[in-house]
């Protein structure tokens, strides 16, 4: 005979696995791989776009005095440029990096929910 | 009250009821509506129509389809395609800026915060309808705190976008003047940003009145949530006239105020479709297990009961 309890349970951890599906894919992973393989991603998204910035930089030097842009002092340049790589790598590595473990926080939060669910449904 | 009461719950009931349908149906009409006013915007400056294509009720409904299935990431996705393929057939160049823009923007700002992306879109949204105000509360109550960086990137984007026909306009002669063309608008996009004072003081305020916002909701206080929709009103206003009036920024203080107010209707109305809580029957508990002691406060979700017909026989 049909449980109405069991399958409105049932029901009900469908409907939260369902839409919980995305935190769950994220315990797939150990919690330090998750978030420093994340972490690791942002920087490269983060290096590209410096990239992009220092080439535009460069370029409007180049446009700017076309004739002595062989004499500029490219060290003292290149100096400049990694020191705000870094510092802009540092704040995006610390703020990805809180960020992303409460992502996986939250994950392991649903996880935990799933798992009372369904000891509950073995129950019947 | 009891009316309002039983109106919420026929509404909710209502929603449950036709979930599968309505929630599909609003995220297809809300991608179309983004679509027409992406399509208005462009089309000002694609006066010979050369990306027609895009232009077309089919493929913009085709488009909506396609979103109302698919990660909201790609929604926005979809939106810098668009932008880019439309903006390059007028001005390759200006097409290339605008791409790296984006790109810079989707990188180092979108990457982290993938699931709220829809926030820029909306932001966006609610600044070409006047609506700007509504945001900050709205995402401090039903998000929170995340979802300034969104928010903040829907801003830069919406008023980036006006620079778009400067852009347009320092168009180049062949590939040879190309790459200067290209530093020029680097150059003006830059200045462009950075001498914004009201998309700075846009992002500022908001911030800060999520924040708030935010922070007063989660007070251990009676009324909490539509205290923190008050206050969060009396930042923004006190807040967008403070840093107006110190960065002598042009921003219509009479606009912002009918705004806020209009914000503070809207956010009270959601709050109150969202859940209302009763005061008077506040329970508090006391216990503890092997690890930690615990107080607790229990506030009980307001509930009309059901009322069930009644059929009497009559013989």
């Amino acid at each position: 005979m049909v449980n109405p309890n069991k399958v409105r349970l049932m029901t009900k951890v469908s409907s939260y696995e369902k839409k919980n599906k995305k935190k769950l894919e994220n315990l797939d992973f150990f919690k330090h791989d998750y978030i420093g393989f994340n972490v690791f991603l942002t920087l490269v998204g983060v290096a590209f776009s410096l990239l992009l910035f220092f080439l535009a930089d460069l370029g409007t030097k180049f446009v700017a005095d076309m004739q002595n842009f062989v004499k500029l002092d490219f060290v003292e340049i290149g100096t400049n440029y990694a020191m705000i790589a870094i510092a802009v790598a540092i704040v995006y590595g610390i703020l990805s990096t809180l960020i992303y473990r409460k992502k996986y926080h939250d994950s392991v939060e649903v996880g935990d929910k799933l798992e009372r669910m369904i000891k509950k449904l073995s129950k019947f | 009250m009891v009316k309002l009461l039983d109106f919420r719950a026929k509404l909710i009931d209502l929603y449950k009821k036709t979930e599968f349908l309505a929630v599909p149906l609003i995220k297809f009409a809300f991608a179309y509506f983004v679509f027409l006013k992406l399509d208005t915007f462009l089309d000002q400056y694609d006066s010979s129509s050369t990306f027609d294509f895009l232009s077309k009720t089919a493929v913009k409904i085709i488009l909506s389809l396609v979103v109302t299935y698919i990660p909201d990431i790609w929604f926005t996705m979809i939106i810098m395609l668009i932008t880019v393929g439309r903006v390059t057939l007028v001005s390759i160049e200006a097409g290339i800026i605008t791409f790296i823009v984006l790109l810079i923007i989707y990188l180092l700002f979108l990457t982290m915060f993938r699931e709220k992306a829809i926030l820029s879109i909306i932001t966006g949204l609610a600044l070409s309808l006047n609506l700007s105000y509504v945001v900050p509360i709205m995402v401090a109550i039903f998000v929170g705190p995340v979802a300034i960086v969104p928010v903040a990137v829907g801003i830069i984007v919406y008023y980036l976008s006006g620079s778009l026909e400067g852009l347009i306009a320092m168009k180049g002669d062949g590939l040879v003047q190309m790459p200067f063309v290209l530093i020029d608008m680097y150059k003006f996009f830059i200045s462009q940003l950075a001498s914004n004072k009201i998309m700075l003081i846009t992002i500022f305020v908001f911030a800060v009145v999520i924040l708030a916002t935010y922070y007063v909701s989660r007070l251990e206080i009676n009324y909490a949530h539509y205290m923190a929709i008050g206050f969060g009103a009396i930042v923004m206003v006190f807040g967008f006239i403070i840093v107006n009036t110190v960065m002598k920024s042009s921003i219509s203080i009479p606009e912002m105020v009918k705004g806020t107010l209009i914000a503070v209707a809207v956010a009270i109305v959601a709050q109150f479709l969202r859940f209302s809580l009763d005061y008077k029957k506040v329970e508090k508990h006391q216990f503890e297990d092997d690890d930690y002691y615990y107080y607790v406060k229990a506030i009980p979700k307001i509930k009309v009961p059901e009322v069930k017909k009644q059929t009497k026989t009559i013989k």
